[in-house]
C-alpha cells in the first residue's frame, strides 16, 4: 500500500512537471519535477 | 538482469542526474548574476539529489575494504571475492562486509540454520521429557536414543561452527566482528552440552533441575541464534 502511494505521488509529480513545461516552456522547474517524480516512481 | 537491480541503479542514476542538474542550474544562475527562482529551485534539487544519493550509495556502491578500517596486511590473506551474475548487489556488499564469498556465506548460514533447527528439536524433546517425568511416566529406551542422537548431531554441528571460527581467526577475518555473538553462543553450548549429558544420565531420577537449567540455556541459545540469523539476514546472505 505504502509503495503504491509513493508510486502514485511520483506519477503525479511527473505529470505536473510535463504540464508545467507545456504551460511555461521553461525547462528548469519541469525537469526537476520530472526527476523527483521518476525517483519516487522507481522507489522500491 | 533482475528488475530489482535495475530499479536500485535507476534510483542512484536519477539521484546523480538530479544533483548534477541542480549544480548546473545554480552555476548558470550565478553566471547570469541573479539567483532568481531557478537559483533557489536548483538548491532544492541539489539537496534532494544529495540526500537521495547519500541514502542510496551506501547500500549499492561497494566501498573498498581499505576505507573500512582494514589495513593492506589484513586483506592480504583473504580469498578473492567471486560473484556470480545472479548475486544481488546487497548480497555482494554484505558478503564483502564480512569478508566471505557469497558461497561461504550461504554455507555458513545453512549451518547456523541447521544448528538452530536441532536446538529447537532438542528443546521440544526436553519439554516432553519433563512433562513425562512430572507425570511419573518412565522414559523408554527409544526416546533416550532419540535424545542422544539429536545431542550428537548438535555436537557435530557445534564442531563445524567452531571450525568456521578457527578458520576465520587464522585468516584474520574475526577482527571485523563487532560483537562475537557466535563465540558466546558456542560457549553457552559448552555448558548446555554438559547439562544435557548430566540430564541424560539422570533421566529417571526424581528431580528435573537439570532439565530446567538446560531449557533456560536452550531458550537463551535459540534467542541468540535468532539474533545471529536475523543479523545474517540483514548483513550476510541477507542481512
Amino acid at each position: 500500500m505504502r509503495r503504491i502511494t509513493i508510486h502514485v505521488i511520483g506519477a503525479l509529480i511527473v505529470t505536473s512537471g510535463i504540464v508545467v513545461y507545456i504551460q511555461t516552456q521553461e525547462p528548469v522547474v519541469p525537469l526537476g519535477l520530472v526527476l523527483i517524480g521518476l525517483y519516487l516512481l522507481v522507489a522500491r | 538482469m533482475d528488475l530489482e537491480i535495475i530499479k536500485e541503479w535507476s534510483q542512484v542514476l536519477i539521484s546523480i542526474i538530479t544533483f548534477l542538474v541542480g549544480v548546473a542550474v545554480l552555476l548558470v544562475s550565478l553566471v547570469e548574476g541573479k539567483l532568481g527562482v531557478n537559483g533557489i529551485y536548483s538548491i532544492v534539487l541539489i539537496i534532494f539529489g544529495g540526500i537521495t544519493l547519500h541514502l542510496e550509495k551506501f547500500e549499492k556502491i561497494e566501498i573498498p575494504s581499505f576505507f573500512k578500517g582494514q589495513t593492506r596486511e589484513q586483506t592480504k590473506g583473504q580469498p578473492k571475492k567471486k560473484f556470480t551474475e545472479k548475486t544481488t548487489v546487497k548480497e555482494k556488499n554484505n558478503a564483502v562486509n564480512r569478508g566471505y564469498t557469497p558461497e561461504e556465506a550461504k554455507s555458513n548460514r545453512a549451518k547456523l540454520l541447521a544448528f538452530k533447527k536441532n536446538l529447537i528439536k532438542l528443546r521440544k524433546m526436553v519439554d516432553k521429557a519433563i512433562a513425562k517425568q512430572r507425570k511419573f511416566i518412565k522414559i523408554n529406551e527409544e526416546e533416550r536414543k532419540k535424545f542422544s542422537k539429536v545431542n550428537e548431531k548438535l555436537t557435530q554441528e557445534y564442531g563445524e561452527l567452531q571450525d568456521i571460527l578457527l578458520k576465520d581467526e587464522k585468516i584474520g577475518r574475526r577482527v571485523k566482528y563487532d560483537e562475537p555473538i557466535l563465540d558466546r553462543v558456542l560457549l553457552r553450548y559448552k555448558s548446555l552440552d554438559k547439562i544435557i549429558n548430566d540430564a541424560e544420565l539422570s533421566f529417571l531420577s526424581s528431580h528435573d533441575k537439570g532439565f530446567d537449567e538446560a531449557i533456560s540455556i536452550i531458550d537463551i541459545m535459540i534467542g541468540k541464534m535468532n539474533k545471529i540469523i536475523k543479523d545474517e539476514s540483514k548483513t550476510l546472505v541477507k542481512r
